[in-house]
């Protein structure tokens, strides 16, 4: 039963099919390799014997959650169904919700100590998504960053409907006090409150449902962002109205990669993490509708994806630039 | 059955100059990689995949500009031995430690 994990990311920059290849920096297409994106973060307290948490899904909720041994051999996650383990089994474990989930290995034939652990779940730093640490340098300069995943259907069955799009970071707001002019620095002022977006970071202008614009603010109040760069990721710089829409992005872009769904086999690769793949189209897009439409996959099948970082010249200081995407698919 | 599927990640991005800054422990030796700057992690996955290790606490200080502070804040080591460490800087400290650094 893969339900929610039927679909897996992995880095690439093997040199064949699974291969080893562990470094995400050098997730440069070429083959998929043998290592996932890795799931969120995890530390776990009052540890239940003889099982380890291989992988948390990236749906389940941050902070604590509770993993409990509800019998000597079986386990729950969160608030989902007790799940039988053997040893040496390797099971899925869902919450109510399938989209979150771990995976839990039992490693010994020893009986489980009935007790509640707490993992507790963050957002990892410096993975396949969230990219190296921005130098000094490089913060003051800017850069264009590259690198490619590998989605494989890793289940038995076929699955459809496969869309993957770029995920909001905050509460979407209007700028109805204040607009950027057609070019150059400026604020984005809102009679709403940009209190839950990051301190530093990145806005996408809609005019209705169209896109207008990418930006970059340095920094913000609760009410103004504090725009630096423009016409960043592909778009083209714009003079705002009161009735644009506001939507809290991480800085990247994504595409399909131009080999598209097929058996596993090699993607494009790039020369060095800086080199930008050919010929793809990027989507900017933030709705299951207007992202990357992947459509079906059968099993085993795969699709490598690209992203595309941003970081503008004399970017701020940030101690945690959130990169997210959202996927959905059918089975 | 309409399955939703999340991948997320983050980095740092420091603009303090972090030239001068030396990290040591103070109750003696060093840690596993030589800290560019206060806000540089290491994560659980660095000490291997689905490796339960103890967590302890150690004091450290830092030397900037020939001046040597001790911070206050605990951070818990995921691993380690008496001569190196692996060590996570916790969310909640992150910011206090910046803070103590920009002093």
């Amino acid at each position: 039963m893969n339900r929610a994990d039927s679909l897996r990311d992995y880095l690439t920059g093997a040199a064949s099919d699974g291969a080893t290849q562990n470094n995400q920096a050098l997730s440069l297409g070429n083959y998929r390799a043998s290592a996932e994106w890795g799931g969120l973060a995890m530390q776990i307290a009052n540890a239940i014997n003889n099982i380890t948490v291989d992988y948390a899904s990236g749906a389940n909720d941050l902070g604590p959650n509770e993993l409990k041994a509800v019998t000597t051999s079986m386990i729950q996650w969160s608030d989902g169904d007790p799940v039988a383990i053997s040893n040496g089994q390797t099971v899925l474990v869902e919450a109510r919700n399938p989209s979150k989930f771990i995976r839990v290995t039992k490693y010994t034939s020893n009986d489980l100590e009935i007790k509640t652990s707490i993992v507790t779940l963050s957002v990892p730093f410096n993975n396949i998504f969230g990219f190296s640490n921005v130098s000094k340098t490089v913060a003051a300069a800017g850069a264009n960053l590259y690198r490619a995943v590998i989605a494989k259907n890793v289940s038995s069955v076929s699955i459809s409907n496969f869309n993957r799009w770029i995920a909001e970071l905050g509460t979407a707001r209007v700028s109805d006090v204040a607009q950027l002019g057609a070019s150059g620095s400026g604020t984005l002022t809102t009679s709403g409150s940009f209190d839950d977006w990051p301190d530093t970071g990145y806005c996408h202008i809609f005019n209705g449902s169209s896109s207008r614009e990418i930006v970059y603010y340095s920094s913000r109040t609760t009410t103004s962002l504090n725009v630096i760069a423009r016409a960043l990721l592909g778009t083209s710089s714009s003079a705002g109205s009161a009735t644009d829409s506001l939507k809290s992005v991480p800085g990247i872009a994504i595409a399909k990669d131009l080999a598209g769904v097929t058996n596993p086999g090699a993607i494009a690769t790039i020369a060095d993490e800086t080199t930008a793949p050919a010929g793809v189209t990027w989507n900017r897009g933030i709705t299951e509708a207007t992202g990357l439409q992947i459509g079906n996959m059968d099993a085993g099948q795969q699709i490598g994806i690209w992203i595309w970082k941003h970081i503008p010249a004399n970017m701020f200081l940030s101690l945690s630039m959130t990169d997210k995407l959202n996927s959905s698919f059918v089975r | 059955m309409q399955l939703k599927y999340t991948i997320i990640g983050r980095r740092t991005q420091a603009q303090i100059d972090c030239v001068d800054v030396e990290w040591t422990r103070v109750d003696g030796g060093d840690f596993v990689d030589t800290y560019e700057c206060p806000t540089t992690i290491i994560h659980m996955d660095d000490v291997g995949e689905g490796v339960l290790v103890p967590r302890r606490e150690v004091l450290i200080e830092k030397k900037v500009a020939g001046k040597r502070k001790i911070l206050k804040d605990q951070i818990n080591v995921l691993s380690g031995t008496p001569d190196s460490v692996v060590m996570q800087i916790l969310e909640e400290k992150r910011e206090r430690i910046v803070d103590q650094f920009k002093e």
